[in-house]
């Protein structure tokens, strides 16, 4: 093993890393929310065993926010499981949209605390690409860092994905960046590369370029 | 006694807050470190109990901001680490009293409170 490869798989680990540590970060929070509106519910209840009087509608606004954190648990939970088995096969037949969903879901945390909103266009036709998943994903990701980090509090960074006969394209695009020119990552255009894929600096964004010869 | 608490999970704080005053004790809440300043400027708070990760202003450079105002508040720190012993390593370092890993055990932070303030606050 070379040590560009130990570098490189140490990257890889790394990126793992960080989405796994923010998806378990965001269900630690479902878990707190859904903790405190059942407490609060017992709490209720063991007042009203006391004579205080019962709020139906206050029970169902509490019983709903539980759901809706079972629901949003249940969303992460779905989209971790995809990552992970983003590494199952070197190649893979997969749709850009879904993709790009795939990717605004692992950056959600680190976007959120930037206070960057992160908006997913899916191309009006399915857009079908054959891919490493993982790779993918990891080029997305450091492409929609890049994008974040240039971001002013309170924008966001659209993605979106178009195709022709000649290419395939996603463009990460910040509505407010600090800077006009984006760099794109160093670090990922060796693995882009290995996609079949080239990292393009266009006015004021960022976009992943597959050509067809 | 009078506390802060601050959290950006709007439903988590609101929901902790009410069952921290059904149990007696003063509360105000806020969902981000400026809403947080705001409330501190108009009152006294005798403890904080703050989120470490918010998008904007984290839970330790809110702690700085409110030391610096209020010298004889003190802080609880709560924290969605996996890891308590990543958060352990930093905590004395921070100023922080105490922290917690969420999700929180109501009567684990009604205790760490009264034993932080000490037994003269909670008549207050």
């Amino acid at each position: 093993m070379t040590q560009t490869t130990d570098g490189a798989q140490l990257a890889a680990l790394r990126f793992m890393g960080k989405v796994v540590a923010a998806f378990s970060h965001d269900f630690k929070n479902s878990l707190a929310i859904i903790n405190e509106n059942a407490g609060l519910l017992k709490d209720l209840t063991a007042m009203a065993g006391s004579g205080r009087p019962l709020d139906p509608g206050r029970f169902e606004t509490l019983a709903d926010r539980i759901g809706q954190q079972v629901q949003r648990a249940d969303e992460m939970t779905r989209q971790i499981n995809c990552f992970a088995h983003s590494m199952d096969k070197t190649a893979q037949e997969v749709d850009l949209s879904e993709m790009l969903a795939l990717a605004a879901a692992l950056s959600r945390r680190p976007a959120a605390l930037q206070r960057v909103v992160l908006e997913v266009a899916p191309a009006s036709e399915p857009l079908r690409l054959t891919v490493f998943v993982f790779g993918l994903q990891r080029v997305l990701y450091e492409c929609l860092q890049t994008a974040i980090s240039a971001s002013k509090p309170g924008s966001q960074v659209r993605l979106s994905a178009a195709g022709s006969a000649r290419m395939m394209k996603v463009t990460i695009a910040p509505t407010d960046a600090a800077e006009k020119d984006l760099t794109p990552p160093e670090k990922i255009e060796q693995l882009a590369d290995s996609l079949g894929a080239g990292i393009e600096s266009e006015a004021g964004c960022l976009a992943v370029v597959w050509r067809r010869a | 006694m009078r506390i802060l608490l601050v959290d950006d999970e709007v439903e988590l704080v609101s929901a902790l807050a009410e069952r921290l005053e059904l149990r007696g004790i003063e509360v105000a809440w806020a969902s981000s470190g400026k809403d947080a300043l705001a409330l501190a400027e108009s009152r006294d708070f005798d403890l904080a109990v703050l989120d470490v990760k918010m998008p904007g202003m984290g839970g330790l450079a809110l702690k700085e901001q409110l030391a610096k105002r209020h010298p004889a508040m003190k802080f609880i720190f709560l924290t969605a680490y996996g890891s308590e012993q990543d958060f352990k390593c930093i905590a004395s370092d921070i100023g922080a009293q105490c922290y917690l890993v969420k999700p929180v055990d109501i009567e684990e932070l009604i205790a760490a409170i009264k034993t932080i303030l000490g037994p003269g606050k909670e008549d207050k």
